[in-house]
């Protein structure tokens, strides 16, 4: 892997009056990643892209975009990016070929160029039988993968992703994906913000957001692999009466009932295993505990949580 | 039908409509405005028209004339004149809309009577100064014997329109109207559009420079705004029979002026325009002050709205007879 930086940010923020929506981010973003950006919503994610692109003034900070200095260089930088947002924002009512055509004259393709990259785009993104069909009248997964053909139209080395697949069904999600991989594979750079886990555990690597600060950054292998013997599995037949006995034991981070089990996150100490066992042995709750592999909703739990933290006890 | 439902919903209405600033705006601005434009500014009397005065008999019983009828206050004589032609440059021009003109032999013409002793040279393009202008025309004469009570024979001639078809008023106005009603709507909408249905968004990260996307919005519409114009005078020509004068070229020119200032103002309502039905309410609301400003503004001829402007600025190649 080219181990040069796509994307380059150092104190990062943006103010809104009082309220920090990203407080002093670090981040870097290597060529040919497909870096995630996790967190719920409000978190700071898109105003962080937003910044990242050049399409709003950073209240503080550096960023350097492709070698670009942003805000100064965005008008520069525009030509080589790609941008495209959960809503769909071309034209519906134009048909597809038509917002092609308008999004190929905007990027200054030439007509020859145009024709033959619009003809490639929609062979690629299986939208070539819908060409005359006006874009407001297509599927959720369609228009998304129209506004990702129109987003990467004029071949950008870089991908701003924001929620792209909010708003489209799970099929029409694991297609979008498989675009996307594509893309990475023929060298584009992909920054992706999803809230969704299983979406977050496919990028190469992933930030945590929350309250506007990076709280956790790494391969989704190496997050989860930071938290052994964190995550318990009790099983039991009274899972309900199991998750209420546990409340309150000290160094329960999260409890979440899986079907007929429960899920326990607990914090960084050993024997913890062996304390709930004896909580619920004492409760009279028959039950079995045994660690299980963490996965990155625990992740982002733990990341989320431990923000919280000096906030409460400063409170 | 339940009351209690019924209740709720009303509830609801009122909670919305008290946050929707705008229609807020407009159901305790619309009354307000309208009684004030009406209760002050509309003014259903003629009065204070810009005259001028060309008294070429100069006589005592002349100049009593023209000092009654500048008593009345409906004629201002503002300009005192000394040749028709000068009347005619002065009308032309929209500096005045009506004039006094007494011919040298105006004793001799009174004591005959076979002829009318004097003048009202009106600006015929608008109705109502024409009528003004006969009702000024029936005024007695004052003698030496006192007020005679029959009319001074005073002659209403009316220039651009001397046969008084309402047509010949009303479609060149209609230009103005309908240019200010439509474009101004049309470019408000058009922009706010483009951003509540976020198309914007993309725009943005795109190298199209804002200059580009407005002026590439507004320009089809000039285009749209030339092609009223056409509608509006041809078929003003073929059912109302509508002359048009003079200069065609001169008139789409100024037709050109009035609908980039339209545009103009369009794009700047759709800068204060957050939806598309603001913007339309914004349009309406404006252009429903200038309807009724309208009423009044043919009898203050210093208003400048739209219909009027227009009307000056085309009335010299529209009708001219």
């Amino acid at each position: 892997m080219n181990d040069e930086a796509a994307i380059h940010a150092q104190g990062l923020t943006k103010r809104f009056g009082t309220l920090v929506a990203v407080d002093n981010v670090d981040l870097t973003v290597r060529k040919r990643e497909v870096y995630g950006f996790l967190g719920p919503n409000g978190s700071g994610k898109s105003t962080t892209i937003r910044m990242l692109c050049g399409l709003m003034r950073p209240s503080a900070g550096e960023i350097d975009v492709l070698g670009y200095k942003i805000p100064r260089d965005a008008e520069a930088l525009k030509r080589r990016i790609g941008y495209m947002t959960q809503r769909f924002t071309l034209y519906e009512d134009l048909t597809v070929g038509e917002n092609l055509d308008f999004l190929a004259a905007v990027h200054e393709l030439s007509r020859a160029a145009a024709r033959t990259r619009i003809g490639e785009l929609l062979e690629r993104f299986w939208l070539a039988d819908r060409r005359n069909q006006l874009a407001g009248t297509l599927s959720g997964g369609q228009k998304q993968r129209l506004a990702l053909a129109g987003t990467v139209l004029h071949k950008p080395d870089l991908l701003f992703l924001d929620e792209p697949t909010s708003a489209v069904d799970p099929q029409s999600r694991r297609e979008f994906w498989e675009s996307l991989f594509e893309l990475a594979d023929m060298g584009t750079t992909l920054l992706v913000s999803s809230h969704y886990m299983d979406e977050a555990e496919r990028c190469t690597r992933l930030a945590i957001l929350d309250h506007g600060r990076v709280v956790a950054d790494g391969t989704p292998r190496d997050l989860m692999a930071n938290l052994p013997g964190r995550t318990l599995l009790v099983e039991t037949a009274e899972p309900r009466q199991a998750q209420r006995s546990l409340q309150g034991l000290q160094g329960v981070i999260a409890m979440a009932q899986i079907g007929t089990s429960l899920r326990v996150l607990a914090k960084a100490g050993a024997d913890f295993e062996q304390q709930v066992a004896e909580r619920l042995k004492s409760a009279g709750v028959a039950a079995q505990v045994h660690p299980i592999a963490p996965n990155l909703e625990d992740v982002f739990v733990v990341a989320t949580s431990n923000n919280k933290e000096p906030r409460d006890a400063a409170a | 039908m339940q009351l209690r439902r019924l209740g709720s919903i009303i509830v609801k209405e009122l909670r919305q409509l008290r946050r929707d600033r705008l229609t807020f705006a407009m159901i305790i601005g619309i009354p307000t405005m309208q009684l004030v434009l009406f209760g002050y500014a509309i003014n259903l009397d003629v009065r204070h028209l810009e005259g001028a005065v060309l008294d070429q008999a100069n006589t005592a019983r002349s100049r009593e004339l023209v000092a009654n009828l500048a008593a009345t206050d409906v004629v201002k004589p503002r300009l005192v004149l000394h040749s028709p032609e000068q009347v005619d440059a002065a009308l032309r021009s929209g500096e005045i809309s009506a004039a006094v003109v007494i011919p040298p032999d105006f004793e001799t013409r009174l004591e005959r009577r076979d002829r009318p002793a004097a003048q009202i040279v009106v600006d015929g393009s608008e109705q109502v100064i024409q009528a003004a202008a006969r009702q000024l025309a029936a005024f007695p004469i004052y003698d030496v014997t006192g007020w005679t009570g029959r009319p001074a024979g005073i002659e209403v001639v009316n220039f651009y329109n001397p046969q008084r078809r309402a047509a010949v008023n009303t479609v060149p106005g209609l230009v103005g109207v309908i240019l200010t009603m439509t474009m101004v709507l049309f470019t408000a909408i058009a922009l706010v559009r483009e951003r509540e249905r976020g198309n914007l968004e993309m725009l943005i990260a795109t190298p199209v420079s804002p200059w580009e996307l407005t002026i590439g919005k507004v320009l089809p519409f000039v285009g749209i705004g030339l092609v009223q114009v056409t509608i509006v005078l041809a078929l003003g020509d073929l059912l109302f029979d509508v002359p048009l004068r003079g200069s065609l070229l001169e008139l789409y020119a100024s037709a050109l002026v009035f609908i980039v200032a339209s545009l103009s103002l369009g794009v700047f309502l759709s800068t204060l325009a957050t939806s598309q039905f603001q913007a339309m309410q914004m349009a309406f609301s404006r252009s429903c002050r200038r309807s009724c400003c309208r009423g009044s503004c043919s009898r203050t001829p210093a208003c400048r709205c739209p219909r009027n402007t227009w009307r000056r600025s085309c009335r010299s190649r529209i009708s001219c007879a």
